[in-house]
């Protein structure tokens, strides 16, 4: 059979898909950004619903300096941010048309961030890591109120892929997205389950997404769910929490919700993303 | 007038049918055919074939849905067409470029009926805007950049959702005893 005899062929397809292609794409349809859009609106809402513990004086007066707060002052495996929580808005938030403008979402609802359903659905990837280095720390000069936005970037090994397939053969790189911030570098409140960057030599189960540039972020408000340290756990101990959680997430992963649509995205740690990238640089009009 | 009217009028043998039927859908018509075929007059010829098989075809044809039923229409001119210009994938004449299709496609398939339905079941179980995607790329020839415009994606992302789901066609028809060897 030849493609154009397969393209023939495909005209053939019900007519009732054929008519739902080329209708107005509802609700369940919309990208995936508005998720994360929506992640770091309801982020900065937080931000500014005042200071707390994290973002008063230390003890000596001295203000908290936040990179020392992520790789330094962070010696366990996830440290949150415990000092104001939001709790998720009940029932399925309405997705109405997201408005553009030039100072960023003008729209903020929330969402259940430890629904691992939803989750693992709105991801591109989902696997476990031991993180071996914590590596820089970047900012980015959000474009309003002037706040920033942290990147924390770490390598890790991955060691399962729950979805998704990374490759497993090197260590690979990751950003974690925190903030925004204010121009203070303090945050002064986060979503529950917000978590910064995880310790060297934890085990975690992460879910992470292609970014435009094909790097694999996990974006803010996404949570980090620790297995802990080969080193300090028995094994039989440790194995049984990795059990339990690689069951957990995979069963999330067989019915995850798609609500939030996850847009599919390959990222340069793939092992599909050499056939990807060939695939989308040949000339498809 | 909506679509029934328009069927009862073909029924009736008045003329007035094809010329509704042009002030309706003449624009969607050529986009389906100027997908497929890069001339401009190529495509308005098969649009203008397209309201004379309708007219011949109705009655005794009479489509639930006159829109996806015309569409279709033009869509198999304009292949055949393209088969009459060229049987050479990627040549000039050509607009929709078909060689992405070419991990999907199976070695022989008995039936192309069987096949589209097969497709159609695929389809189904895909999440909404992966199933429109596919079928704005490859039932209605439309380039990536249309569908990124139309699904408010970025064209990456539309990349994207055609690679992932030309892969899991493949394996879906592997499952369902297609040949790929």
């Amino acid at each position: 059979m030849t493609e154009l005899q397969f393209f023939e062929a495909i005209g053939g397809l019900d007519d009732d898909l054929v008519r739902e292609a080329d209708s107005r794409p509802s609700a369940q349809a919309l990208p995936r950004w508005s998720l994360w859009a929506a992640g770091a609106a309801a982020a900065a809402l937080v931000v500014t619903v005042g200071l707390s513990a994290l973002g008063t004086p230390q003890a000596d007066g001295r203000p908290i300096d936040l990179p020392a707060a992520i790789i330094g002052a962070v010696n366990d495996i996830i440290a949150p941010w415990p000092r104001e929580t939001i709790k998720p808005y009940p029932g399925d938030p309405a997705i109405p048309e997201v408005p553009s403008s030039p100072f960023g979402v003008a729209v903020c609802w929330a969402y259940d961030a430890t629904d691992k359903h939803l989750m693992v659905g709105a991801c591109d990837y989902v696997f476990t890591a031991t993180v071996i280095s914590r590596d820089q720390v970047k900012y980015v000069e959000a474009s309003r109120y002037s706040e920033r936005i942290v990147y924390t970037q770490i390598t890790v090994q991955v060691e399962d892929n729950i979805k998704g397939s990374l490759i497993t053969e090197s260590p690979i790189q990751l950003w974690f997205r925190n903030g925004p911030l204010p121009e203070d570098r303090v945050i002064s409140s986060a979503p529950e389950g917000y978590r910064v960057s995880p310790a060297p030599g934890k085990t975690c189960v992460l879910l992470a997404s292609a970014w435009e540039d094909d790097d694999l972020v996990i974006p803010c408000g996404v949570t980090v769910v620790s297995i802990g340290s080969r080193e300090e756990l028995e094994p039989e101990e440790f194995e049984a929490k990795r059990a339990e959680l690689l069951a957990e997430y995979r069963q999330a992963y067989e019915n995850e919700d798609t609500k939030w649509n996850n847009d599919g995205s390959i990222c340069r740690y793939d092992v599909d993303y050499a056939e990807y990238k060939e695939g989308t640089e040949s000339p498809e009009k | 007038m909506d679509n029934k009217e328009i069927v009862e009028l073909l029924f009736r043998r008045d003329e007035r049918a094809v010329e509704e039927l042009r002030q309706k859908y003449e624009g969607l018509c050529l986009r389906i055919a100027g997908n497929l075929l890069a001339q401009k007059e190529d495509a308005e010829e098969c649009v203008s074939s397209a309201w004379f098989e309708v007219w011949n075809s109705i009655p005794p044809a009479r489509p639930e849905d006159l829109r996806t039923y015309l569409c279709r229409i033009v869509r198999n001119i304009a292949i055949n067409r393209l088969k009459y210009n060229t049987a050479e994938k990627r040549s000039p004449a050509l607009a929709v470029s078909l060689e992405e299709l070419a991990d999907c496609v199976p070695a022989a398939v008995e039936s192309d009926r069987l096949l589209a339905e097969t497709i159609s079941l695929f389809l189904r179980n895909q999440d909404e805007a992966h199933r429109r995607v596919f079928i704005r790329r490859y039932w209605y020839g439309d380039t990536v950049e249309m569908i990124a415009e139309s699904c408010r994606m970025n064209s990456r992302t539309v990349a994207t959702y055609l690679f992932r789901t030309r892969n899991r066609l493949r394996e879906y028809l592997k499952k369902e005893g297609y040949n790929y060897d």
